[in-house]
């Protein structure tokens, strides 16, 4: 059974058509040449091959891939049916969309939390450290809803901690950009020095932050763009390299 | 049309069996659905009735499998006929069934008589 007599499947039923007239012909001779009427041949020779639309039927189903032939025709039955019953087939194809919509969201969800790992170079080894469930008292600076930790601690974390090869900190806040008037927040991240070189994430232009970076009492730090930010505010300019920008009203 | 003593025999014949039968005709040479159906019925004395209906399904079979080839032709009494031929894939498969057909005769045979073999 081959894809190329299925697709020639009818060319395939005339040539049997064909034959099997031949074939009726040659019995009708035959028949005539022992004796019979021209009537009488014809009906012994059609009595003897049988039904012709039967035997070609037979040879058309081995033509044919039986399951594509008939869910071509279920199809075309299906179509026919929600045509006739429009509020059934709209309800069907609501529902069948909905259901796929959802199903999409919730598998973007998962992709997002779950299968789709952080962009940075070792994720699987990244562990967060919190501060435990206090017990008779309150520990860490409350600006959310867990406690994070202040900067003492965080500065004793990092110098006392032997589990991991780098430590870095951050917090997710938005800065003001303008120098004056109104307003204009930009989300952002105030990080230790170990945040790039501890996520292993280089800079696509210029330099990230390093340890040498972070210390207090440094007059003009500098600051890392987002790649996103930098495309919006600066068109991607490689000429930002060197300029100052203004968070809060402190220049970096 | 059962003439001399014997009876043709009725109904289905066995599983296979018309297949080997027309390739063994086909071995002889080339030729249409009509002279195959009367050869296997002439050379069996008339024993085997190949039914004209499955007579094209199975040479359809054939041909699909690769044992025989087919062609049109004109036939002795100047008709257009198609023609059939055993493609060397064919033989080999007719040598195949041929053993194998054997094989199931002595098997049968053993369980019938059992006196004569051993």
């Amino acid at each position: 059974m081959s894809l190329k007599r299925f697709l020639h499947r009818n060319r395939w039923d005339d040539e049997r058509a064909r034959e099997l007239a031949a074939h009726l012909q040659i019995e009708i001779d035959d028949q005539v040449a022992r004796g019979l009427t021209p009537d009488a041949a014809r009906l012994a020779a059609h009595r003897k091959l049988g039904n012709v639309t039967l035997v070609r039927e037979e040879i058309y189903q081995m033509n044919t891939i039986g399951f594509l032939d008939s869910a071509w025709r279920d199809l075309r039955y299906g179509a026919r049916l929600l045509r006739l019953n429009p509020a059934f087939a709209l309800v069907a194809i609501l529902s069948l969309a909905l259901g796929v919509g959802a199903n999409t969201a919730i598998f973007q969800l998962l992709d997002a939390v779950r299968i789709r790992t952080l962009p940075v170079a070792r994720a699987d080894e990244l562990v967060e450290i919190r501060i435990a469930d206090p017990i008779g008292g309150r520990t860490g600076q409350f600006s959310g809803r867990s406690p994070s930790l202040t900067n003492p601690l965080w500065e004793l974390v990092r110098d006392r901690q032997q589990v991991f090869t780098e430590a870095f900190a951050w917090h997710a806040l938005a800065f003001d950009l303008t120098t004056g008037g109104e307003a204009r927040n930009a989300r952002g991240l105030w990080v230790s020095g170990d945040f790039f070189g501890g996520l292993g994430v280089p800079a696509l232009i210029g330099r990230t932050l390093t340890a040498a970076d972070d210390r207090r009492g440094c007059a003009s730090p500098p600051a890392v763009l987002g790649y996103g930010f930098w495309q919006r505010e600066y068109a991607g300019s490689p000429s930002v390299l060197g300029s100052g920008i203004t968070l809060d009203g402190h220049s970096f | 049309m059962p003439k001399r003593g014997n009876q043709p025999i009725q109904g289905e014949m066995l599983q296979g069996t018309l297949d080997l039968l027309i390739l063994k005709t086909l071995a002889l040479g080339p030729a249409h659905g009509h002279t195959v159906a009367y050869a296997i019925e002439h050379r069996s004395e008339d024993v085997l009735q190949v039914e004209h209906g499955s007579l094209y399904p199975a040479l359809h079979r054939l041909e699909d499998r690769g044992w025989i080839s087919s062609f049109w032709g004109t036939s002795e009494n100047n008709r257009r006929a198609r023609y059939y031929r055993l493609t060397p894939a064919g033989r080999r498969q007719l040598t195949t069934q041929t053993n194998r057909w054997d094989e199931i005769v002595r098997a049968v045979n053993r369980i019938l008589r059992p006196a004569r073999e051993s």
